[in-house]
């Protein structure tokens, strides 16, 4: 009767058409960034000046040498994609970390406690609402030094409001359940509760909310690095790509396309996944899953 | 409802407050106000004597009433590259964004409420799939990324509108429709899956059994309940969009508050960034507000 | 007596990949004209269904066959779906069980009472408003009003039920649908709302059908009664005769399971098991596996309607002789 979670999971994810070509397109973003060296036919920031701007091989005047074509400097613009998954990885999910846990430990607080620490919380949640994303990590990394453990911090900062609203009503709902009013009449410690009784409970809603924190946590950097105030040079970052491509817009399309491309392909998988673990976890919900 | 307005107004006052706190920390603490005032051989005494001079050593929590107390009156301090009062300089630049903002939610909307309506109407038809597709791809798409290529195809391809650049309506197009295609792509699967819940409502079969046509039922009976939370979730899309706005700006050329802010995150010309970050607070609280009272107008269960 | 509706040989099914589930199945009636006639049967049992299929209220991927569902003669089984659309709210009007939300929040009762009479009978704002107000009168509404300005979730579920009835009864159908029009009611409501139902059936000679589980109500309001079982009619009879002598043993079950007066001590006695679904049919009779009077036969082989005198209808292999049989409990 007891079947292995494992295998009631990789069942549902087969059924699940999106589901497999999420967990496709993640599984390959992972191999990229970790085999970049092998993957990447050219150093990244190997310039050659007698390559320069050339069209992706599946083009009139493009080479198998350079499968999607060269920019300005004459850098591989498939080494450079390969390279600048670490990036995305790195900072999607470690941002997606720090934010998980302030956003949580606000809403636990906030949910369980109620009352002052609740108003309190949840003014400082609209406060942050009120400020658009991009804009407080643009202002935050303008004056901080740019760099990624910068961006990784000021991304995760910035990320945690909707951690702590998710953990805040689904704490307000578990303070009902009989479990937890037991807990309570027996006179267990407050920090018990939350971390026996209710953590465990809130932890899969904080994994859906995860996966697709990851992709806004992947857009995010690549908006700032679009901007010039996220990843510098000679670290590869897909916004940076598709900034410089900007320039080639006219003349060029393929510098600033392919970046675009691997960086769409990736947050949909991360969509793709996300939203498979959703309906997985959460049986009740009724999205617009068709 | 006096009362319930009175006590949100409160609220935002309040979260105000912590808005004026964080960009306030986020400039004294984070980061060195002098660090832009001074060439960047200066010694460290000369910019003691800076700090010195500004108020800096004192203790941050004066420093913050001050600067509240200035912010209060509308004194944000003067932009040190225009040397003039930056809160004048952002308003100047807040019509021309308010109309790009504006022609962008209008668009969205416009798309995303027939297409919401018709993709639940036609529920995993092709045309369905279609929407539900280009919906999930402009959910993931980077508004700058979906801005060039927007260019690529409008503006380099076929020619029909400039690249770059403001003055006419033509060139209100391409900036407007990339934040319009992000909104509209959150927007539509939100209309089609309440038009999907609400059109199971007993109350949509008493429309039937009056004789009450489809059309009539989809329009009027379904749709007014399906529009409900859309209301909330425009109101929540307005932050993004601004945030969207500052990126789509500086893309299109567009000379809004935007792109004044981009150059002053640039410049380290922290007066302006500061005025403009509390301005779009402001404009996104009002927006919230707004929407609360649509939605209690609306709604007739909801009265606070 | 005249017939109003005449439903011949009604099969309503849900197609599936590998067949159909009957929902319905050959279930063949009448009203008459200026009658209540009452569908008894547990939830599950198809009556509900049964309602939605004359009006054609069932959901698109329901398919309704019969031989003809005849409404003053005319067959409105073969109508196009705009035909129907003109019955619906003029000819035919169906009263739903819950009040609260067969109502669109969203619109005042007003809009939502006036709209009915626009569709079908449209004389103008100031004459429609006028027949809006004398409804409401009829259904015993004070101060209405203010109730054309109000909305659904300012009135209690007696109101709103009787501005359902209203709503069903503006434009003078000849057929009301009520589908357990009173089972979400409290009990003292529920007496109200039934008086006033069948004061308002004889005022405007219009003919009800009404569908509940209840067999105190059908007692209080029924001229006859159809008893449904698993999609199909298991008893016809008038009140009277039904109450006087229930024939089928599903009858004689729900009967005893109604709580009497003369109730003596102790437990109540229940009929055994469920409903079956509609994918888990059993072969033979449908009720045999909880009919205490089962036979070999009644496992094998389905039982036909036989006719006992001129209103009198029944589903069972020992039919007559089952009443015979000492009742159960």
């Amino acid at each position: 009767m007891q079947k292995k979670p494992g295998g009631r999971i990789l069942r549902l994810l087969l059924q699940s058409y999106t589901g497999c070509v999420g967990l496709f397109i993640v599984t390959a973003m992972v191999v990229f960034a970790v085999f970049a060296k092998q993957i990447a036919p050219f150093e990244p920031n190997a310039m050659n000046p007698l390559e320069m701007l050339k069209p992706p091989a599946f083009c009139e005047g493009g080479s198998m040498k350079h499968l999607l074509g060269t920019d300005n400097l004459g850098h591989d613009i498939f080494s450079r994609i390969v390279y600048g998954t670490r990036v995305s990885i790195i900072i999607g999910v470690c941002s997606v970390l720090i934010a998980g846990f302030i956003g949580t430990a606000f809403g636990l607080v906030a949910g369980y406690f109620g009352g002052f620490a609740d108003a309190v919380i949840m003014r400082v949640t609209d406060a942050f609402h009120a400020i658009p994303r991009t804009l407080l990590a643009l202002v935050a990394v303008s004056v901080m030094s740019s760099g990624v453990t910068t961006l990784i911090i000021v991304i995760g900062v910035t990320g945690w409001i909707t951690y702590a609203r998710v953990v805040r009503s689904e704490v307000l709902a578990l303070k009902n359940r009989e479990f937890v009013k037991a807990a309570i009449t027996v006179g267990t410690p407050d920090w018990r509760i939350i971390l026996d009784h209710i953590l465990p409970n809130v932890l899969s809603s904080v994994i859906v909310v995860s996966t697709l924190a990851v992709a806004t946590s992947i857009i995010a950097e690549s908006s700032l690095s679009f901007l010039g105030l996220g990843i510098q040079p000679p670290s590869i970052s897909w916004g940076g790509m598709l900034s410089t491509g900007r320039s080639y817009i006219a003349t060029n399309w393929w510098v600033a396309t392919m970046p675009g491309i691997a960086l769409t392909v990736t947050v949909l998988g991360i969509m793709f996944l996300g939203n498979w673990l959703r309906d997985v976890m959460d049986p009740h919900h009724t999205g617009s899953g068709s | 409802m006096g009362k319930y307005i009175a006590k949100r107004l409160g609220q935002a006052v309040v979260v105000l407050l912590i808005v004026t706190a964080i960009i306030f920390l986020l400039v004294n603490v984070a980061g060195d106000p002098t660090a832009n005032m001074l060439p960047l051989d200066a010694s460290e005494a000369d910019r003691q004597a800076m700090r010195e001079a500004m108020g800096l050593n004192r203790p941050l929590f004066i420093q913050y009433m001050d600067f509240l107390g200035k912010a209060i009156r509308g004194d944000f301090g003067n932009s040190y590259r225009y040397n003039l009062p930056a809160i004048n300089l952002a308003l100047q630049r807040m019509p021309v964004s308010l109309q790009l903002a504006g022609t962008a939610l209008l668009f969205a909307v416009l798309f995303a409420i027939p297409l919401g309506i018709l993709s639940a109407k036609f529920a995993n038809s092709p045309f369905d799939l279609v929407v539900s597709s280009v919906s999930v791809l402009g959910r993931a798409m980077p508004n700058f990324w979906i801005g060039i290529l927007l260019i690529l195809l409008f503006a380099v391809n076929w020619k029909l509108f400039p690249v770059s650049g403001s003055g006419t309506a033509k060139h209100l197009v391409l900036p407007a429709m990339t934040l319009a295609i992000q909104s509209a792509s959150q927007i539509i699967p939100l209309i089609r899956s309440n038009m999907l819940d609400v059109m199971q409502e007993d109350y949509i079969r008493t429309a039937r059994s009056k004789g009450v046509g489809e059309g009539v039922i989809t329009m009027v009976h379904a749709f007014k309940n399906a529009l409900v939370p859309v209301v909330t979730v425009v109101a929540l899309e307005i932050p993004g969009l601004i945030g969207g706005a500052l990126i789509t700006e500086t893309i299109f050329a567009w000379p809004g508050l935007g792109q004044f802010l981009i150059q002053a995150i640039n410049n380290r010309d922290m007066s302006v960034v500061q005025v403009c970050i509390f301005m779009i607070s402001v404009i996104t609280l009002f927006a919230n507000l707004v929407a609360d009272l649509v939605y209690c107008l609306i709604d007739p269960r909801i009265r606070y | 007596m005249d017939k109003l509706l005449q439903v011949e040989h009604l099969n309503t099914y849900f197609p599936i990949h590998d067949g159909r589930l009957h929902a319905v199945c050959d279930v063949s009636f009448h009203v008459n004209k200026g009658e209540l006639l009452a569908i008894v049967g547990e939830s599950g049992c198809g009556k509900s269904v049964t309602a939605l299929s004359v009006i054609g209220l069932l959901p698109h991927r329901c398919k309704v066959e019969s031989e003809g569902i005849f409404f003053e003669g005319s067959d409105i089984g073969g109508y196009s779906h705009s035909q129907m659309r003109r019955m619906r709210g003029k000819e035919i009007s169906m009263i739903f069980q819950e009040p609260l939300t067969s109502l669109n929040p969203l619109f005042t009762i007003g809009f939502q009472l006036m709209e009915t009479i626009r569709l079908h009978d449209d004389s103008g704002r100031e004459k429609n408003r006028e027949k809006a107000l004398e409804i409401l009168r009829k259904v015993e509404i004070a101060r209405p009003e203010a109730i054309l300005r109000s909305f659904p979730n300012e009135l209690s579920g007696g109101m709103r039920q009787r501005v359902m009835i209203a709503i069903a009864l503006v434009n003078h159908p000849k057929l009301i649908i009520a589908d357990e029009p009173t089972t979400a009611l409290d009990v003292t409501i529920q007496a109200q709302i039934l008086a006033l139902m069948k004061h308002l059936m004889a005022e405007y000679r219009t003919s009800i059908m009404f569908i509940t589980h209840d067999l105190g109500v059908v007692a209080e309001v029924a001229d006859r009664v159809l008893v449904m079982y698993a999609g199909q009619v298991v008893e016809e009879a008038t009140v009277e005769e039904l109450f006087r002598e229930p024939m089928h043993p599903y009858t004689q079950g729900l009967m005893n399971s109604t709580i009497r007066i003369d109730q003596e001590e102790g437990m109540l006695p229940t009929i055994d098991g469920v409903v079956p679904t509609l994918a888990e049919m059993p072969d033979g009779c449908r009720f045999h596996p909880r009919c205490p009077h089962a036979k070999a036969l009644c496992r094998s082989e389905s039982p036909d309607v036989r006719s006992l005198g001129a209103r009198r209808r029944v589903r069972c292999h020992m039919c007559g002789g089952v009443a015979a049989l000492p009742a159960p409990g």
